[in-house]
């Protein structure tokens, strides 16, 4: 009897907890009037975002071998799928049938419409967008305001009691709130990342150990967690990191997490999404090359694109990764990899370095202009291509705007790109065995690896007496 | 076709719920609430995602029928409420909350 209330005494005392992991915010506040009302509570939580990586899009690239103390990120580089958002940034580009074709690479950005600044004004504070990540049920659009100024509003805006109702169902992140961009950014459905799918929001161990209802059932922030709006985990293709501290599976998985002592071996070189992540994209196909040099025109969809190829099922690419990666900035000349190609972002590391490991990554391959006298890479203006199809005009207008150059005399370059793969973790049953890398029709090109053959040309497991 | 399967098919066809035969929600909304609700209107514009899921469920189950009791559809020239089966109604209801303003994919109606 003692025992059955003190475990009712237990229960009742996670009832309040319970309640307020809810969040629900109907008793703080009557109506929702923007941002403000957030900050009446919340004004240090808006400043500490307001630093953050997801708000600045830049942040400290102490991983970035060629950074030299420069702050990286979206808005000072160029990447080699919607190119740089600084010219794409807002707006509302229709094609003729009158549907929207894009609405600008702030639809990520966790802001109201107005680009980050270096200084925190209150005018930049009341530009966060708390309901972007925060209220599940949240959506919004771009309008015009008086000023003739493109801006986010929720698209109840002009519905007080639905917007009520949606603001004040606030909570932590959840998968679906964090895929909505990441699992959707370059352009379509996982065209970018290749390993975040928005099948992850519902989904099975199979899929996903740790995201699987039936596995760990974990959001993402349960790995990338964080403290003050500054989350962790850096992909190796990401120019910044927000925090020093970065995700690794040692934190919850044991330095010798097999039964088997080979594979516990090789866990020394080998990080585990190489045997983890057999195979990348399994639901929607993901952008491998996009062609900048050759526009594409969607008849469906009215809007002109890139040459791009999609695959499903892909199987990630091997390279050593010492934590740290080069990638081609701006302003900086053009690093021709040994096959003529500009690496865009290369993970650093070899067989030599001590700190690498193997790890599993997509390889990206794609055409953008660069300036041919100055040896500088060049974004694209996007948004108005897409409308138009006119890529010489798009690409001397982003010139302009990236460098000032006025009448660039360009070229196009091949370029590669690195992109870590660390989702859609599978588990033991489906992970790769000792013949999907050794032995005659093995994934690993060992040459490129540095080794001088296959290490185990068999591909038989080590007898018991060497484990 | 032997007789036997030609009437268990019939059967079939006699038994499936009367949803399965009724227009889908998007083109209902379109044929019945956009003629009188779309861009410009001065009844008032309204799509799935002018609402929330809440307030699409009330709005069905408590005022529009009050609201549109003497409704004439502009294409038909009937009773609009008339027009529309239970099962029409419901594929309605269940378009405008799937696709409300805190769905997962807030629509317009097209």
């Amino acid at each position: 009897m003692r025992r059955a209330i003190l475990m009712l005494l237990f229960l009742a005392s996670w009832v309040p907890w319970a309640t307020a992991q809810k969040s629900s915010h109907a008793d703080y506040f009557e109506h929702y009037e923007g941002t403000k009302t957030c900050l009446t509570c919340h004004q240090s939580e808006a400043e500490s975002f307001f630093h953050s990586q997801h708000y600045q899009w830049l942040g400290t690239a102490s991983h970035i071998v060629n950074a030299q103390g420069q702050a990286l990120g979206k808005m000072n580089t160029i990447n080699d799928f919607c190119t740089n958002p600084s010219s794409n940034w807002i707006g509302r580009v229709e094609n003729k049938k009158g549907d929207v074709i894009t609405r600008g690479c702030s639809a990520c950005h966790a802001g109201l419409g107005l680009k980050p600044s270096p200084e925190m004004t209150q005018a930049q504070l009341e530009n966060i967008d708390c309901l972007q990540c925060h209220a599940s049920g949240y959506r919004r659009d771009v309008y015009q305001n008086g000023k003739g100024q493109w801006e986010w509003r929720p698209i109840l805006w002009e519905n007080q009691e639905g917007l009520d109702s949606v603001a004040k169902r606030i909570g932590m992140p959840t998968r679906v709130t964090c895929l909505r961009c990441h699992a959707n950014s370059g352009g379509g459905a996982n065209f970018k990342r290749g390993d975040l799918e928005y099948a992850l929001s519902n989904t099975t161990r199979d899929y996903d150990v740790h995201m699987g209802k039936d596995g760990a059932n974990f959001d993402c922030i349960n790995c990338h967690k964080g403290s003050d709006h500054h989350v962790r985990g850096r992909g190796a293709d990401l120019s910044a990191n927000d925090m020093k501290e970065t995700v690794r599976c040692s934190e919850c998985h044991k330095t010798a997490p097999h039964k088997d002592a080979d594979l516990n071996r090789h866990m020394s070189r080998i990080d585990c999404t190489v045997c983890h992540i057999p195979t990348f994209a399994r639901t929607d196909a993901t952008d491998m090359v996009r062609d900048w040099s050759k526009p594409a025109y969607n008849a469906e969809k009215e809007k002109y694109a890139a040459t791009i190829t999609l695959e499903t099922n892909v199987k990630p690419v091997y390279a050593w990764y010492n934590g740290n990666t080069q990638e081609q900035l701006l302003r900086q000349p053009l690093n021709r990899l040994a096959d003529g190609s500009v690496g865009m972002m290369i993970p650093q590391g070899s067989r030599n370095d001590p700190k690498a490991k193997i790890f599993a990554f997509k390889l990206h391959r794609a055409k953008l202009p660069y300036l041919k006298e100055q040896g500088w890479i060049l974004p694209i203006q996007v948004e108005e291509f897409f409308q138009t199809g006119e890529l010489d005009k798009s690409i001397r207008e982003a010139a302009e705007h990236a460098y000032g150059v006025k009448n660039p005399v360009y070229g196009w370059a091949d370029t590669t790109r690195y992109m870590g793969i660390y989702h859609g973790v599978r588990p033991h049953e489906q992970a790769l065995h000792c013949k999907d890398c050794h032995g005659a029709g093995g994934r690993m090109d060992w040459k490129a690896l540095g080794y001088p053959a296959d290490p185990n040309p068999t591909g038989a497991p080590a007898p018991k007496e060497e484990q | 076709m032997t007789f036997r399967l030609r009437f268990l098919t019939i059967l079939l066809l006699l038994t499936l719920p009367a949803f399965l035969f009724a227009a889908d929600g998007q083109t209902l909304f379109r044929e019945n609430c956009k003629v009188c609700h779309g861009k410009g209107s001065k009844n008032g514009v309204y799509t799935p995602m002018s609402f929330t899921q809440d307030q699409w469920r009330r709005f069905f189950a408590t005022k529009l029928v009050p609201s549109h009791k003497s409704a004439i559809h502009p294409v038909t020239h009937k009773n609009l409420l008339e027009g529309l089966t239970p099962a029409e109604m419901k594929a309605l209801q269940n378009f405008a909350v799937d696709h409300a303003a805190d769905s997962e994919q807030p629509a317009t109606c097209g």
